[in-house]
C-alpha cells in the first residue's frame, strides 16, 4: 500500500501506529529471510504510540508519521547497534544519528530496526554479512542483490513499508531490481552522509526504498538538502529537463548496455518497455557511452583505494574487536586481521596496492582520469536526451553460492550500476517484468529497469518512472 | 604475476594479519583482477585532469560545493562523552588504553 494510503487510513482512524508497526514486526519475527541483523520491538512502539496520541489529540500528522521504516546497518540510529555486517563492529552502539535518520524521526517515521547488508557495502549479494546471508523474499534459494539486500528484502517482504539503504557502486538499485521494488541513487551532495559508515566517500550516497516510485520520491524529499555536517552537501536545486507530455520524453539506450554477458531474457524484458514507451509517444534515441567498458576497472581501483583510507580506523583502539596481543603493531595486525572479513580484507588490500609507491600513478591516477572520460561520456549523451535507459544489472537474482568464490564474477554484476557513482548522477530502478525461471505456478525473478538523469534532475527519473508504472 | 612475498608486503602495509590460506587465496584473486585492469591500458589519457570527487560542477579545479571551514575544537557533552569512552574496548579511568606503542622489544606491556 503507498504511504499517502497508510497515512489516509491512519488520519481517519481506519488504522492505528501501533497496528502498522506491530503487523511489520510480527512479520519480522516469522520471516526466515533474516532481513534484519536487530529490531527494536520496544522502541518502535513506543514511537508509534506517540504517534497515535498525536492523532486523538486532533494534531496535524506528517505524511510519513507511523510510518514502519528500516535502515541499513551501516546508518547510525542512536541508541541501536551499527555494525556494519562487521564482526568489529558487533558491539558498536551508535553514539548519535545520522542526519538522513533525524530528518526521518522529525516526520515521526517509526524506526523497526537494522537491515542486513555486505559488510561495509562490499558486495553484490548480502552473503558478505559476518551474521549470514539475507534471502530474496521471491525465492529464498537466491539472493537479495547487496549490497542493501536487507533494507530490500524487508520492504519486498512487507516487513517495512519502505526502509534507506546507501548505495556506492549499485548497493540500491541491485537489490531493488532483485527484490522488484523501486530504489534510488540520488545525485551525488544531495543526501548527507553524516553518521553513515563510510566505503568510498567519492562515490557513497544514501537513498530510499519503497514499493512505488511516488514513496520513494516522498522520502528522497524528506532526507535531501545540505548538511553542515556533510562539506559535500548542497542546497537541493532541482535541474529539470523534462516534465508532463510522454511526447516531450527524450529516452536515450545507450548501445553498450546491451553487450555481451547480459541475459538474453532481461533484455527482453527491458526492450518490451522501450517498445511500450515509443508506442506511447516518447522518442527513443541510440547513445553511445564509448568508455562503459572500462568503468568497472576504474570504479573497483577508486573504491579500493578509498576504502583502504577509510577503513584504516577499525584497528581495535576507541571501537571494536581488540584481540590481546603484547605490542600496538601486533595489536593491529590480530584486531584487523580476526576482525575483518574476506572480501573486507581483499577490498583493503587491492586499494593499499593501487595506493603504494610505484603502483599510485599505473592504477590510481590512470583510473581518476578514465573516470573523467566516463563523465563526460554522460555529458555528451545528456545534450540530446532526458533520461539513459538500461537494464540494472546484467543478470536476474543468482542462487546463493553461486558467485562467492570468484571475486570478479561478483563484481561483473555492477557493470550497468557503477558508471553512476563514478560520475555523481542520479539513477532509479524500477520494476520491467519479470522472467520464467522458476517452477510453474510460481512468480518469476524480477528485471530491474535501470533509469539515469543529469545531476538533480531526479525529477525526470520519478516522471519516467511512473510512466514505466503505468505502461508496464 | 604477483608473488606470496608481495602479498603478505600488501598485508604488513595494510596491518592485517593473514592466515596462509589466505595469502594464497588471495594471490590467486589478486593475479586475476590486476589482470582484468590492464584494460585501462588501451585507454589513451593523454591531457585529461584526473576527477578526484564527484562534485558535479567545478570552480577552478575544485568541486562547487568546496567550502572551507575553520577547523577548530568544541567541547562535546558528558553525555556524548560517556556514550563514546563506552564504546572503548578498554578505559582507565578517563582514558583509552592502548598495547605499548615502541614494537622493538616484547619485555613489558600494560595490556594483555
Amino acid at each position: 500500500m503507498a504511504i499517502r494510503e497508510i497515512h489516509e487510513q491512519l488520519i481517519n482512524k481506519e488504522v492505528s501506529a501501533i497496528e502498522l508497526a506491530s503487523r511489520c514486526l510480527d512479520r519480522i519475527e516469522q520471516e526466515e529471510i533474516h532481513a534484519f541483523l536487530s529490531v527494536d520491538r520496544r522502541s518502535a512502539l513506543a514511537q508509534a504510540k506517540a504517534v497515535d496520541a498525536a492523532i486523538a489529540n486532533k494534531e496535524n500528522i506528517s505524511i510519513l508519521a507511523g510510518i514502519p521504516c528500516s535502515i541499513k546497518d551501516a546508518i547510525l540510529v542512536e541508541g541501536m547497534p551499527c555494525t556494519a555486517a562487521s564482526k568489529t563492529l558487533e558491539h558498536y552502539v551508535a553514539p548519535y544519528e545520522a542526519t538522513c535518520v533525524q530528518k526521518l524521526r522529525a516526520q515521526g517515521a517509526v524506526f523497526l530496526g537494522k537491515t542486513n547488508m555486505d559488510e561495509f557495502g562490499m558486495g553484490a549479494s548480502t552473503e558478505n554479512s559476518a551474521f549470514g546471508p539475507t534471502r530474496n523474499p521471491i525465492d529464498p534459494s537466491r539472493v537479495p542483490g547487496g549490497s542493501s539486500g536487507g533494507s530490500a528484502a524487508a520492504v519486498a517482504a512487507q516487513e517495512s513499508v519502505f526502509a534507506l539503504g546507501e548505495d556506492t557502486g549499485g548497493s540500491i538499485r541491485l537489490p531493488a531490481a532483485f527484490c522488484g521494488i523501486v530504489g534510488l541513487k540520488p545525485t551525488y551532495g544531495s543526501v548527507s552522509r553524516s553518521g553513515v559508515i563510510s566505503l568510498a566517500s567519492s562515490l557513497d550516497q544514501v537513498g530510499p526504498f519503497a514499493s512505488s516510485v511516488e514513496d520513494v520520491k516522498l522520502i528522497f524529499e524528506t532526507i535531501r538538502g545540505r548538511d553542515a555536517n556533510d562539506a559535500t552537501t548542497v542546497e537541493y536545486a532541482p535541474a529539470v529537463s523534462f516534465k508532463g507530455n510522454i511526447k516531450n520524453l527524450r529516452v536515450g539506450v545507450p548501445q553498450e548496455y546491451f553487450a555481451e554477458g547480459l541475459d538474453p531474457a532481461v533484455e527482453k524484458a527491458v526492450r518490451d518497455i522501450i517498445g511500450k514507451l515509443e508506442k506511447a509517444g516518447a522518442k527513443i534515441r541510440e547513445i553511445r557511452l564509448p568508455h562503459t567498458k572500462y568503468a568497472l576497472a576504474v570504479y573497483y581501483i577508486i573504491n579500493t583505494s578509498e576504502a583502504s583510507a577509510n577503513l584504516a580506523r577499525y584497528d581495535g583502539m576507541r571501537y571494536g574487536l581488540r584481540v590481546p596481543a603484547k605490542t600496538l603493531e601486533q595489536s593491529y595486525l590480530k584486531n584487523r586481521g580476526e576482525g575483518l572479513g574476506t572480501e573486507v580484507k581483499r577490498r583493503i588490500m587491492l586499494g593499499t596496492y593501487a595506493l603504494s609507491a610505484g603502483y599510485y600513478d599505473a592504477y590510481y591516477l590512470k583510473a581518476q582520469k578514465v573516470r573523467r572520460l566516463l563523465k563526460q561520456d554522460f555529458e555528451k549523451a545528456f545534450e540530446s536526451v532526458d533520461v539513459i535507459l538500461g537494464p540494472t544489472s546484467p543478470v536476474v537474482p543468482f542462487k546463493l553460492g553461486e558467485r562467492m568464490t570468484d571475486p570478479l564474477a561478483m563484481y561483473l554484476v555492477d557493470i550497468y550500476t557503477v558508471p553512476v557513482n563514478l560520475a555523481g548522477l542520479p539513477a532509479l530502478s524500477v520494476p520491467a517484468g519479470s522472467v520464467d525461471r522458476l517452477p510453474a505456478g510460481q512468480a518469476g525473478l524480477p528485471v530491474g529497469l535501470h533509469l539515469i538523469s543529469k545531476p538533480f534532475d531526479e525529477q525526470t527519473l520519478f516522471e519516467t518512472g511512473t510512466i514505466i508504472e503505468q505502461i508496464r | 604475476m604477483i608473488t606470496k612475498e608481495q602479498v603478505q608486503h600488501i598485508a604488513n602495509l595494510a596491518h592485517i594479519q593473514l592466515q596462509e590460506q589466505e595469502v594464497e587465496r588471495f594471490q590467486k584473486d589478486f593475479a586475476s583482477i590486476l589482470e582484468y585492469f590492464e584494460i585501462l591500458n588501451e585507454v589513451d589519457v593523454a591531457g585529461i585532469d584526473p576527477m578526484t570527487h564527484s562534485g558535479t560542477e567545478e570552480k577552478k579545479g575544485r568541486p562547487a560545493y568546496w567550502r572551507g571551514r575553520e577547523d577548530k575544537p568544541r567541547r562535546e557533552t558528558e553525555e556524548r562523552r560517556g556514550k563514546l569512552l563506552s564504546l572503548f574496548p578498554l578505559v582507565k579511568g578517563k582514558f583509552l588504553q592502548v598495547p605499548q606503542v615502541p614494537w622493538q622489544s616484547g619485555k613489558s606491556t600494560n595490556n594483555s
